[in-house]
């Protein structure tokens, strides 16, 4: 009989609380929210041969941090998407789109500009452009309410 | 010495061997919130890895006092809560408050004269950290393991 002894190592760090929501996989299973403990049943094992019988729970309260980032991520991003979106429409009503309707190859735009507004006056803006989609959407609810009034037979009204 | 605490990768479904004698490779590691104090559990293993030898008289405890014996008056500087409790179940609360911090915990033989267990033992440590402890890793804490080591058939 012989006496023996060991000392076996143990890290304990210190972090601040930011730092922890990149611990390692492991260490998240073993804290639970309020510090005290993790009542989560840990993997069973068979002490024997060191199989694994069940799996490991991952901590209800984990799920619920990172769906509660995730859904604070998103409003973000869809706040910052709406305001680019108001950023661009009001940009896009100084664009204006300028051709030469005398010359040959733009005598198609020039018809449609003449066909719309009345004349080609050489210059298409974007507010001619929403002028020109109420319009279509005008005709198109017309068209859908005829479809109705005439039993579906749109274009051949008695 | 041929008992050994081990971890339990859950991922790979293998056991462990936490390092020995200040090596740091594979120390039993937990990380705590130092602004609002946090306590951290973990199960680990002890086993004996040879089939030769049987251990009786075994005790384990945290080391050194200095650091672990939280609330003994003899060791005012102590900052950091290690228990030790020896089950296969996570303990309950209760179980923990029943044991002081630094406590030396006794464990039953590991096999006997007639033959060596080498099945893992599982126990479970508690480490606690107070609320404003300053961010740092301590490393300087160990499992200290003492036992009597007799060959089977002596």
């Amino acid at each position: 009989m012989a006496t023996v002894t060991d000392d076996f190592d143990v890290k304990i760090r210190v972090v601040f609380p930011f730092l922890t929501k990149s611990l390692p996989k492991d260490d998240n299973q073993r804290i639970n929210a309020t510090g005290n403990f993790n009542f989560e049943p840990p993997p069973q094992v068979d002490t024997a041969t060191g199989s694994t019988v069940g799996t490991s729970p991952i901590q209800e309260t984990n799920k619920e941090e990172r769906k509660e980032e995730l859904r604070t991520g998103l409003i973000n991003l869809l706040e910052r998407f709406d305001k680019i979106q108001s950023a661009m429409e009001k940009r896009s009503k100084h664009i204006t789109m300028e051709y030469d309707p005398e010359i040959t190859e733009n005598e198609v735009l020039a018809n449609a500009e003449i066909e719309i507004f009345g004349s080609a006056s050489g210059s298409i803006t974007y507010k001619k452009f929403e002028e020109v989609l109420a319009f279509h959407e005008k005709i198109n609810k017309y068209i859908a309410h005829l479809s109705i009034e005439n039993k579906g037979t749109v274009g051949r009204v008695a | 010495m041929a008992l050994f605490i081990y971890e339990f990768d859950t991922d790979n479904s293998v056991f462990l061997e936490i390092s020995r004698n200040g090596l740091q490779t594979r120390p039993v590691q937990t990380t705590h919130n130092g602004t609002d104090g946090q306590v951290v559990e973990s199960k680990l293993y002890l086993r004996n890895e040879d089939i030769n030898s049987y251990y009786t008289s075994i005790k384990m405890m945290p080391s050194p006092s200095r650091k672990v014996r939280v609330g003994d008056i003899n060791f005012p500087e102590a900052f950091i809560k290690f228990k030790i409790i020896i089950q296969d179940e996570q303990p309950t609360e209760s179980e923990w408050l029943a044991i002081e911090s630094g406590n030396e915990i006794a464990i039953a033989d590991i096999g006997d004269t007639n033959v060596a267990d080498n099945s893992y033992k599982p126990f479970w440590v508690q480490i606690g950290i107070s609320p404003g402890t300053r961010v740092q890793t301590i490393s300087d804490v160990t499992i200290h393991l003492d036992a009597e080591e007799s060959a089977v058939g002596s």
